[in-house]
């Protein structure tokens, strides 16, 4: 069974298309990534998700059943910016939100108690929201997304304002509920986090999904494409004369990256630096980072659109 | 998806807690019944503050009025207000700083007035004869704005007159004090099956218009608060997370019913402070006499409050969810205002005829209702099915503004950005 699954998903806000008709299934367990640039579309997929806003058409359904049947306490919700009351005393805030997730006040209450300790804040419960730093804060959306051990947890880019310090503890809230069986939904902007965090992706943009799957297997498909030259001396060496093999091309001085064309062969790329007299000092084929990835899906839609 | 009444109930006890822990919710406790009572006694109480010593200039051309202007001593009718006797102190400390100085009767009047200018006089007084009246009495000042004086002087003239006359008729002067006197009227009040209790403008005037004040402070303080902290869930996305786990109807349900209490909390305190003061009566106030609220009346004013409150509620609920700043958000709780304060203004003409035609219409009218039926409950005996009638349709409109006013908040609380236009918002009421 899947965690969620979309099925034709649209939504539109006047004139702007927000979501196009979308399909997409997110699995049960693990990470998944949402990536794509601002205004892709991302935030408004997970209110859909989460049932803040309707879908114009399609279906949204959560753990196989239509997410207007699914309890709120099977979800759990980490919006990108503060949802927090800021005048509300910390432990307060967390037994709140916990009883409008189902459960019963002196179990809020374990499970507030317990998150503040797990988070290192336990001496800030009797205090105000606002009094907390903004990592604290967001450490504080962390618990009130995941005390009630939700099946899925939906988080709108958690990673923004934390510091390592703080990073560290929010990441072990996040682990544990991963081992407790909860499907994390994140959405993030920093891709190494994506490539150490998630299982699974759906790169969105302009309200498409133009790249998903595992993420292992996107790395294998792209991997050894990317090829970084080291080189010195050679004539009429530029972006231009290797447009047939590369597709997207940066040159230095003394160094050259190159993502190659579908059928294209590393070799020829080495022999038409040889053939132009160059001397290579170092020739790598790289894997691909996710961030070369994100940027060349996002690129390669924006011309297909054109 | 139906209501969960544990998600609303969960919503109320937050709201009620964060205000009442609130210092503004103390203070406004306190300071509210403050704020009346000094209403009420202020302006006597301010009248003692300023007696600046006052000269006037007497010129008398009639050869006889000058000296008895000047030695009258007028008593002013008794008012029965509760601060009648402070009235009476005013009175004696105005008279008390008031000085004379008796010019001849061809004093230049061009001389007195630069007198007036250095600040030596602080009024002139000319009495000319008069073939009827027999005083003709002219004042000039710099400032005619002191009315307490003016008043005293205009009491002297009249008495200075009713001796001049009563002489010219061939009367013992001292005929004057005999007439003196004054009729004072009893006031009784009949009651329903022919009880009678002592009136007075206390119990009879100023209790029902407190009645009427207390609900539309009520319903404009905490509906304004109402409106503003929806504003606060919306601006600071606390609202996405409330909406991923709860329906828009329960949150704004919640938010009501929260806030109601806190208003039921504050009469609360009222009362119970009201009645010991009542019952113990440290000042020994005579006029508290059937000053106590009868149950009909407190009743009436629960319950009009209640549903009045959910009524108003729900549409400053609409507006906090359609606005975006609180500039914009204030410039639309005025309008919403004015079924409160249509009632507020006609408050004199609503007492003084609480069975015209027009006055149950406004006492039957959902938006009106409150006030204009608190002002008759506490002034006349209103028949039993107006009062159900006027509660039925309170009542009726109070659901259908509900209705309406959740189906804006749902679309208007996720809206951000730009304000939505009139024709978009009935979209939305259509749209459900």
């Amino acid at each position: 069974m899947n965690a969620l699954e979309y099925r034709g998903v649209s939504k539109r806000f006047g004139e702007v298309e927000a979501v196009r008709p979308l399909d997409l299934e997110v699995p049960e367990g693990g990470i998944f990534g949402l990536l794509g640039p601002n205004g892709a579309g991302k935030t408004t997929l997970m209110r859909m998700t989460l049932g803040i806003l309707l879908p114009d058409a399609g279906e949204v359904s959560v753990l196989g059943r239509p997410r207007n049947e699914v309890s709120s306490a099977s979800l759990g919700y980490l919006p990108e910016e503060r949802g927090l009351y800021p005048k509300m005393k910390v432990g307060e805030l967390l037994r709140f939100f916990g009883r409008l997730r189902g459960l019963s006040a002196s179990e809020a209450s374990r499970r507030a108690a317990e998150g503040l300790r797990r988070m290192g804040l336990e001496q800030w419960e009797g205090h105000r929201v606002d009094e907390l730093s903004k990592g604290m804060q967001q450490k504080i959306q962390l618990l009130v997304a995941l005390q009630h051990r939700p099946r899925v947890a939906i988080l709108d880019e958690p990673f923004s304002g934390l510091d390592p310090v703080n990073a560290e503890a929010f990441m072990e809230v996040l682990r544990e509920a991963l081992r407790q069986g909860t499907t994390v939904v994140l959405s993030t902007h920093q891709m190494d986090q994506v490539e150490r965090l998630c299982h699974s992706i759906a790169l969105i943009d302009r309200g498409r999904v133009v790249l998903e799957g595992q993420v292992a297997e996107i790395r294998r498909r792209y991997g050894s494409r990317a090829v970084r030259v080291e080189f010195d001396g050679g004539e009429g060496l530029s972006a231009e004369a290797f447009a047939d093999l590369s597709e997207s091309t940066a040159f230095l001085p003394n160094e050259a990256r190159f993502f190659l064309r579908e059928k294209a062969d590393s070799a020829d790329l080495l022999r038409r630096f040889l053939d132009r007299g160059a001397r290579v000092s170092r020739f790598e084929e790289a894997q691909a980072s996710m961030h070369d990835i994100f940027v060349r899906a996002v690129k390669g839609e924006g011309r297909h659109a054109n | 998806m139906r209501t969960d009444w544990r998600n609303v109930l969960a919503i109320v006890r937050r709201e009620f807690l964060e205000r009442v822990r609130k210092k503004s919710f103390l203070v406004s406790t306190i300071l509210t019944p403050l704020i009346f009572g000094a209403l009420m006694v202020l302006p006597a109480a301010l009248a003692l503050l300023r007696h600046e010593e006052v000269t006037v200039a007497v010129v008398d051309r009639t050869g006889w009025a000058g000296p008895l202007v000047m030695e009258a001593r007028p008593e002013r009718p008794k008012t029965p207000n509760p601060e009648g006797g402070l009235e009476a102190e005013a009175d004696r400390r105005q008279e008390a700083a008031l000085t004379f100085r008796a010019e001849p009767a061809g004093a230049d009047l061009e001389t007195l007035k630069r007198d007036l200018e250095a600040r030596i006089l602080d009024g002139i007084l000319v009495l000319d004869p008069d073939p009827q009246e027999e005083l003709k009495a002219t004042y000039f000042a710099k400032s005619l704005t002191n009315t307490p004086l003016m008043g005293l002087l205009t009491l002297k003239l009249n008495q200075a007159r009713l001796q001049q006359k009563l002489q010219r008729l061939g009367l013992d002067p001292k005929v004057a004090a005999e007439l003196k006197g004054r009729v004072e009227m009893n006031l009784v009040k009949v009651e329903k099956g022919g009880k009678t209790r002592k009136g007075n403008l206390f119990t009879d005037l100023f209790r029902p218009i407190l009645l009427a004040f207390v609900i539309y402070f009520m319903v404009i303080m905490y509906g304004v608060a109402l409106s503003n902290g929806v504003l606060e869930e919306k601006n600071g996305k606390i609202v996405e997370v409330l909406l991923s786990a709860v329906r828009p109807f329960e949150l704004m349900a919640g938010k009501i019913a929260g806030i109601a209490a806190v208003g039921l909390l504050q009469y609360l305190i009222w009362f119970l402070v009201g009645a010991g003061l009542y019952l113990a009566n440290p000042l020994n106030v005579a006029s508290a006499e059937g000053g106590w609220m009868r149950p009909l009346e407190m009743a009436v004013l629960v319950l009009y409050f209640l549903v009045g409150f959910v009524f108003y509620a729900s549409i400053y609920a609409a507006v906090g969810a359609v606005c975006t700043t609180q500039q914009e958000a204030q410039q639309w709780q005025t309008p919403v205002t004015f079924g409160l304060v249509v009632p507020f203004v006609l408050m004199m003409p609503t007492l003084q005829n609480p069975h015209a035609g027009w006055v149950v219409f406004l006492s039957l009218f959902p938006l009106t209702s409150p006030i204009t039926m608190l002002l008759r409950v506490g002034a006349v005996e209103v028949p039993p099915w107006e009062i159900g009638a006027s509660l039925a349709l309170l009542l009726l409109g109070t659901l259908g503004v509900t209705w309406v006013a959740a189906k804006i908040y749902r679309a208007g609380i996720l809206m951000t950005g730009k304000r939505p236009s009139i024709p978009e918002i009935l979209r939305w009421m259509r749209a459900g």
